[in-house]
């Protein structure tokens, strides 16, 4: 079942155009890949999923709902979670506040998310600690909860940003290179992270990485990207072996595998 | 990276009352010095019109056209009051809601625009009104507004107070000028809630959580309009006449003006509007002997601010704490490992 | 209808003018690319410029070789100021900032030339007297020798820009200040030789104006709004924008008082860059 179709979608900037012609379909339940070469726009398609780009032409269709011209906060409030390629947190926050805003600002549950609350006042809700304080132990972070998101290291940051996106309870998650900058052992970190919250709780992913290894091991699927334009599709190991994505690599310096 | 401080809830209230009870004695304590009463009247308007740009800042925007909402105020007050014939206080309301209402009707494209374009925005549209003031009959054209009248007398316990004279407008302004403030303090003090403190870390993150950052921005900018156009319409009323010429109070030179007296106070703190206008004002009035030079001091005031102390003379406490705790410390702080 | 004269010398008022605000548009947005900072302060230094020649020529030095030395002098001033004023520094906002402080030097500068010059008009003597005839009405010569020098300027720039070693590095460091700062390129050098280009074109854009029009210590004021639209109207960071921004501001501004007299000629120029930058704020040819 689609959860996540775009239709001919394009997006220019200036004469270029970024990308353009796009068919995706995300179906549900599955944790798709999104590979490419360096600057063939799958940060742009994400950008235009989540709204944080406008698109120049196409449709993009999520549950069934146009969302083509909703701004992000409209496509967060259905939804749709993103993490971003850059450590996005809220610098003046704890770690644990932060994954809070994630959940409190959601506001699927709230239809007067315009009234202002203060944060004492969000801390005095029991449950609402107790359920992010439970996906801070998924990621791993729930013993350094009070310490300021600024102060953790680059790994731990990343997986708070995933812990923040996740605190809405999406139905789509969108990751931006999520194991960017990571070692080994972090790395495995994540991957854990993404594949149990598939399998539990039947997330829907979109994953854009470059680590190929990764993508073999994580997606059930995948499409590469190339020059805006959608090259070709299927299992990662298809993909992969497929000449022509070997060729739009060749040239770069990412390993294919 | 310093952290800006929203507002500083002060620890001391007892000095907030005396100083609003110093302010109110002032007449007094001038024994009714009709200069310096305007003087302190004027200033007490322009503290309002730089506290309502300051609170601009809190949504990370510079806005550099905030004497066009002034402007807005300020003819709509005379205007409603010469040729309307209404009374002050319904004109005074009235301005007021139209200048938020023009903001709400620019804010929505200005505030979708990069930080700088939306600064040049502001500007160009705040001499946009002044020029449209500055030809147009119905404002007067560039002789301005002329015989704006004061506000009617009032009966307040029994006796009849008349505003005509400054001893007792001064009061009135004073008094506006506290209560809007207040407001604009209680305003401020939401923005310690989640949402603003989330669209102030990081907007784009705020937004992906689900936050209408431009929603927000929107209301603080409409605040702020309706205050400057509080600030306009009691100039209107006090100075009875406007004038749209470019030196005037609605030109581009007022706009640098506010600018640096709220730089100067420091615009991480709700009070430092108010202590820039004040020393810049004061600045002003003792070097009128050399009048010519004024310019020049209160220029090399704002550049000296900037390059030495920019968080303002509200952040010096700060700075000097700062500065101390470097001279004093005995050895290098432990080295901060991430885990 | 108005007699061709008008619209002869409403045109070629207006290319003049246009001229003068791409001068102005060039100083500034080479200085926005390359420093990063809106510097209001840049109509001062126009104002500056004039002064220093009405000062020259007082002392019996000729007309030309007046500008040609206050464009050095408003030059080496410029270095002084960026070397003073806008280095950066760490933990600031560089917009506000630079805001500030070239606000503050606008004050400084202008209650300066009231000091020093008192505030009525003055004039400088005139380039060329005299005027040719085209078509049966009459175009000051003056006019021409204002387009003539600032296109030559411009082409200078350009030949510098592109020919140079020091050009190209800035022409570089405009589009990707990072990028060439990794390359080697020296950041403070390219902001002295901005600053230095930027206020010399600005004190020829002074002394021109103040010989075809006359002097006052505010004359500046206008001058940098119109150089910050044509900017806008061509594009941040852009120089052929900056050419194109300024033409179009100058013909709008020569001919609109002739059609619809100064009340729309001096709103229409504004709201058009207004709805140019809720559009398209990129400009006609912007990248940056």
């Amino acid at each position: 079942m689609a959860l996540l179709e775009t239709r001919n979608l394009g997006r220019n900037f200036g004469g270029l155009a970024a990308v353009s012609n796009l068919d995706l379909v995300v179906d549900e339940g599955e944790i798709l890949g999104l590979i490419g070469p360096n600057g063939a726009g799958k940060s742009t398609l994400l950008n235009l999923v989540d709204g944080t780009l406008r698109a120049s032409k196409g449709r993009i269709v999520f549950r069934d709902q146009d969302i083509t011209r909703y701004p992000p906060h409209r496509r967060a409030r259905l939804g749709i979670a993103r993490v971003f390629q850059r450590n996005a947190l809220f610098k003046s926050m704890t770690v644990l506040d932060n994954v809070l805003a994630g959940s409190f600002l959601h506001a699927r549950h709230d239809p007067f998310s315009v009234l202002v609350r203060s944060l004492e006042h969000v801390r005095r809700q029991r449950e609402v600690i107790t359920r992010c304080m439970d996906l801070l132990a998924f990621v791993g972070l729930d013993d350094r909860a009070h310490m300021m998101a600024t102060s953790l290291p680059h790994g731990s940051q990343r997986e708070l940003c995933v812990a923040v996106a996740l605190a809405s309870d999406p139905i789509l998650l969108l990751l931006d290179e999520p194991l960017t900058g990571m070692n080994a052992d972090e790395t495995a970190s994540m991957i854990n992270i993404i594949k149990t919250l598939n399998r539990e709780k039947g997330t829907t992913t979109l994953v854009v990485e470059h680590n190929m290894k990764a993508v073999l091991g994580l997606c059930g699927r995948s499409v590469v990207l190339n020059y805006g334009q959608k090259l070709t599709e299927g299992t990662p190991r298809e993909c992969v072996a497929d000449p022509a994505v070997i060729e739009a690599y060749l040239g770069t310096d990412t390993d294919v595998v | 990276m310093t952290r800006a401080g929203l507002a500083r809830i002060p620890a001391k209230p007892i000095a907030i009352v005396a100083l609003i009870a110093v302010v109110l004695l002032m007449p007094n304590i001038l024994s009714g010095s009709t200069y310096w009463l305007t003087v302190l009247t004027l200033l007490a308007i322009n503290v309002l019109l730089v506290s309502s740009l300051r609170s601009v800042t809190l949504i990370n925007e510079i806005s550099l056209g905030h004497v066009g909402f002034a402007l807005v105020g300020a003819y709509a007050q005379g205007l409603l009051m010469l040729k309307g014939g209404l009374s002050f206080w319904s004109s005074l309301i009235l301005s007021g809601l139209l200048a938020a209402f023009v903001a709400a009707v620019l804010g929505y494209p200005f505030l979708k625009v990069k930080g700088i374009y939306f600064s040049i925005l502001t500007l160009l549209t705040a001499e946009t009104f002044r020029l449209v003031a500055y030809y147009s009959d119905f404002t007067g054209g560039f002789t301005g507004l002329l015989g704006i009248p004061a506000p009617e007398p009032m009966n307040l316990f029994g006796r009849t107070v008349a505003f005509t004279t400054v001893n007792t407008y001064y009061y009135l302004a004073v008094g506006l000028v506290i209560v809007a403030l207040l407001i604009l303090y209680h305003f401020e003090r939401a923005y310690v809630s989640f949402q603003w403190r989330a669209i102030r870390d990081d907007s784009m993150l705020a937004a992906a959580v689900g936050v209408n950052v431009i929603r927000f921005k929107m209301v603080n900018f409409i605040i702020s309009a309706f205050m400057a156009g509080i600030s306009g319409a009691l100039f209107a009323a006090f100075q009875h006449n406007l004038s749209p010429d470019t030196t005037s109070r609605f030109g581009t030179l007022m706009s640098i003006y506010i600018l640096v007296y709220m730089v100067v106070g420091g615009k991480s703190h709700f009070i430092g509007p108010f202590i820039g206008t004040t020393v810049l004002t004061l600045v002003a009035e003792f070097t009128r002997p050399i009048a010519e030079y004024q310019p020049m001091v209160t220029g090399a005031i704002a550049i000296l601010v900037m390059l030495f102390m920019p968080m303002g003379l509200a952040g010096l406490p700060a700075q000097i704490r700062r500065w101390a705790g470097k001279q004093f410390a005995t050895r290098p702080l432990p080295k901060q490992s991430g885990e | 209808m108005k007699s061709l004269d008008v619209w002869v010398q409403a045109i070629i008022n207006g290319v003049a003018l246009g001229w003068l605000y791409v001068l102005m548009a060039l100083g500034m947005t080479l200085i926005l690319s390359i420093m990063g900072i809106l510097q209001l302060a840049h109509g001062e230094i126009y104002m500056m410029g004039a002064f220093l020649v009405y000062y020259l020529t007082r002392q019996s030095i000729g007309i030309y070789p007046a500008i040609a030395l206050s464009m050095v002098v408003m030059a080496a001033v410029g270095v002084i100021l960026e070397r003073v004023l806008f280095r950066p520094r760490a933990n600031q906002d560089v917009v506000l900032t630079s805001i500030v402080i070239s606000t503050g030097l606008t004050l400084i500068l202008s209650s300066a030339a009231v000091v020093g010059f008192g505030l009525y008009t003055k004039s400088l003597p005139f380039l060329i007297s005299g005027s040719f005839s085209v078509a049966g009405a009459g175009v000051p010569k003056d006019r021409i020798l204002v387009i003539g020098f600032s296109v030559a300027a411009l082409l200078l720039l350009y030949g510098f820009l592109k020919r140079t070693r020091l050009g190209l590095a800035m022409v570089a460091s405009a589009q990707n200040r990072e990028g060439s700062f990794l390359k080697g390129v020296n950041p403070n050098q390219m902001s002295m030789a901005a600053m230095a280009i930027g206020c010399a074109l600005a004190a020829l854009a002074g002394a021109l104006a103040g010989s075809i029009l006359q002097l006052q210590p505010y004359m500046g004021s206008l001058p940098m709004i119109n150089g910050l639209v044509t900017i806008v109207l061509g594009g941040l960071g852009s120089i052929p924008g900056a050419v194109i921004g300024g033409m179009i501001l100058g013909l709008l501004n020569g001919i609109l008082p002739v059609m619809f007299g100064p009340a729309v000629a001096a709103v229409a120029p504004l709201v058009i860059v207004i709805l140019v930058l809720l559009f398209r704020p990129k400009g006609i040819l912007g990248h940056d």
